[in-house]
């Protein structure tokens, strides 16, 4: 009973990532990708994601520290960083990327800098929230979230 | 997805990678050619991958199932590809490789080697991610128009 209850809890953990907006589709997909052969896949790219993105959130605020603000330089490394966070389905930080590209574009440093600010705060928040998700969907068992469709 | 095979889907469109012809006298510009291919491959296609985004690295990784190498600089690919010439099919190759300028792995496979390349994404504006649903099937990718 007590197993099941858990199941549930994740389950409904998983859910509202998605009903937040934090989480879309590519992250679904990745579940999908996991297989007996990975059965960590997803919190293994998501780990991956957050270690590799951190040297790009340094050179970030570096060049925003920088006067006067080289925004090819800005954009250039946003493009990469929001091909990265795409790709572990992250929508949330995704549109901020898009937002702070678009800033970038009109060579408004203000806006640059306050999107970025609050981008760190939304990339921090999802990984504190995936890796509870994680340590709990672990302790659990597999659970039949997502399955291999044909 | 468990199985030997991959049936490739056409669905219309026509799957597109660069080739260097010979007959062509000899031209060193890689170019766009349409071809047909046979409906089945096996997984033993051999693929070398190749992308400076070691989360988008590790997920295509996990998605191709073949005979996988994977790299993140674009010299090293080319190492890899003169030493081993005959060990792999096909080249998967992100554009924005550090090691090399934009396009310069894909002119120097296209010199050297008669292997097939898929570029992904190479469009700065659009934002480089992979598209695991278009590269369930790697021969239904579409191939940015590259311009030499």
């Amino acid at each position: 009973m007590e197993r099941t209850q858990q199941h549930r809890q994740v389950a409904h953990m998983r859910q509202s990532l998605f009903d937040q907006g934090l989480l879309d589709e590519q992250f679904v997909q990745l579940e999908e990708l996991q297989d007996d052969a990975n059965p960590n896949f997803v919190e293994e790219v998501v780990t991956l994601f957050y270690r590799d993105s951190a040297r790009l959130v340094l050179n970030i605020d570096q060049a925003l520290d920088k006067t006067p603000l080289d925004f090819s330089k800005l954009d250039s490394y946003m493009h990469q960083f929001k091909g990265s966070a795409s790709s572990i389905g992250a929508k949330k930080v995704k549109g901020e990327c898009t937002l702070f590209r678009e800033y970038c574009k009109a060579g408004n440093g203000e806006g640059c800098m306050k999107t970025f600010q609050q981008l760190k705060k939304d990339y921090a928040v999802l990984r504190k929230k995936l890796e509870t998700y994680f340590q709990l969907a672990r302790q659990v068992g597999p659970v039949e979230t997502a399955c291999r469709r044909k | 997805m468990g199985g030997e095979t991959h049936t490739i889907r056409r669905e219309g469109e026509v799957p597109e990678f660069w080739r260097k012809d010979n007959r062509l006298g000899g031209t060193n510009k890689p170019y766009k050619v349409n071809v047909v291919v046979s409906d089945q491959f096996s997984t033993g296609l051999k693929v070398l991958v190749v992308d400076d985004d070691v989360t988008r690295l590790r997920i295509l990784e996990q998605m191709l199932r073949y005979h996988v190498t994977t790299c993140s600089q674009a010299t090293i690919a080319l190492n890899i590809l003169r030493e081993k010439k005959d060990c792999f099919d096909i080249v998967l190759s992100d554009a924005r490789v550090p090691g090399m300028i934009d396009y310069k792995l894909l002119e120097h496979v296209g010199l050297e080697t008669d292997l097939p390349i898929i570029m992904m994404s190479a469009d700065g504006r659009t934002g480089a991610f992979v598209r695991i649903e278009a590269l369930k099937n790697i021969w239904q990718y579409v191939v940015r128009k590259i311009t030499l």
